[in-house]
């Protein structure tokens, strides 16, 4: 049974939802917010309660939950539809499909992945805002710039799973035409736990790193993240990035 | 809070009002007609419905063609919460989950036979059953 039933959702997600989805997402990066909301409902409900059902496929529902749930308090007005709480519902609504596209393909979703989007669903919905933002003052700034957003590390020794989520969440929440630099300097030790999540961004945002220095820029170099996020001087925008007004091929808009 | 069993077999109706009668005040009906009709009256005494357990396969009108008047009717007094439907039923074909949660945007669906466990699983799921 779940087997037919996985090959008529997937056939039914391709086929019906997809362009719901568009629709929806088009209305609203147009403004159109209760609109493009009304129309992302019925086919997120569905694949809520059709994953829900499917055994495997359980932490899709409660991931679109949570992405329904964000997507019920903007349509209610809790949250306020700024252009950052509208890009993040459709960053929120693509990785649903991400994670539906993930099991299908490899059997199991990205958690980590699934994790930090939650991670800054729940801190632009204000549940934990405070925690986040209390925390962030202590382990990163952001600083945007016109050419490249800086992430400026603020504590000595990054290892914590809090703290890789806070540099992942904060580089999600930016637009993917935006070039990152993630600066080192103050950091004296940087997990390779944390370097792994933030490299598993790259084919999605361009990041580049500087100041690296001591146990920091030994453990970088070490186990080869330079290859994926590339050092830059100071002052200087990662290759690969962007000129403003172009999006890359293939980005979420 | 209120829930309403639509279930046309006598044994199924009887076991799922035990499960549910310790949380809810329950009524049942027998097919999807009466089902529309007990949401129609409880709406009119004020005091809607919180579940609605629905079985596929009744008499006189289907549970899923029921379920659409029931939202068709809640589409036309959108300022009243949507009752949550759990579809309980012996069918699970794909199609058939797939419009549940689609054209009747039900809340889950439950395979028979029904287990105390998987429905109250389902029920926390929904909010109504708090650890």
């Amino acid at each position: 049974m779940s087997d037919a039933l996985a090959e008529e959702f997937f056939a039914e997600v391709s086929d019906k939802y997809y362009p719901q989805v568009l629709e929806g997402l088009e209305r609203l990066g147009a403004g159109e917010v209760a609109e493009g909301i009304e129309i992302l409902a019925r086919p997120l409900h569905t694949i809520k309660g059709v994953t829900g059902f499917m055994p495997g496929f359980e932490a899709a529902s409660q991931f679109t939950h949570k992405v329904e749930s964000f997507l019920k308090k903007l349509q209610a007005g809790t949250l306020e539809h700024s252009a950052d709480n509208i890009s993040l519902a459709g960053h929120g609504v693509n990785s649903v499909f991400a994670v539906i596209e993930q099991i299908r393909d490899q059997g199991a979703p990205d958690m980590a992945e699934i994790e930090a989007v939650c991670e800054v669903l729940l801190a632009a919905s204000g549940e934990g805002q405070a925690q986040a933002q209390g925390a962030q003052a202590k382990c990163l700034a952001v600083e945007p710039a016109p050419a490249a957003t800086v992430l400026r590390v603020l504590c000595p020794r990054i290892h914590m799973k809090s703290q890789a989520d806070q540099i992942v969440g904060a580089i999600l929440a930016l637009p993917q035409t935006t070039a990152v630099v993630l600066d080192v300097s103050a950091a004296k030790s940087f997990g390779s736990g944390v370097w792994e999540d933030i490299a598993a961004l790259c084919g999605m945002w361009t990041i580049g790193v500087r100041g690296l220095s001591g146990a920091c820029r030994e453990n970088f170099y070490a186990w080869d993240f330079d290859t994926l996020i590339k050092p830059v001087p100071d002052g200087a925008v990662p290759d690969g990035a962007v000129p403003e007004g172009e999006v890359p091929e293939g980005a979420a808009r | 809070m209120r829930a309403l069993v639509a279930e046309d077999e006598f044994l199924g109706r009887k076991v799922l009002s035990v499960f549910l009668n310790t949380l809810f005040e329950v009524d049942v009906v027998v097919n999807g007609v009466e089902a529309v009709e007990a949401f129609k009256l409880a709406h009119e005494e004020g005091r809607p419905y919180d579940l609605l357990l629905m079985d596929i396969m009744m008499p006189e009108m289907d549970g899923l063609e029921a379920l659409g008047r029931i939202r068709a009717m809640e589409q036309a007094t959108p300022a009243r919460p949507r009752v949550k439907v759990l579809m309980t039923t012996a069918l699970d074909d794909p199609k058939t989950v797939i419009r549940s949660f689609h054209d009747g945007e039900a809340s889950g669906y439950i395979v028979k036979p029904v287990r105390k466990d998987k429905l109250f699983e389902e029920l926390k799921k929904l909010g109504f059953i708090v650890e």
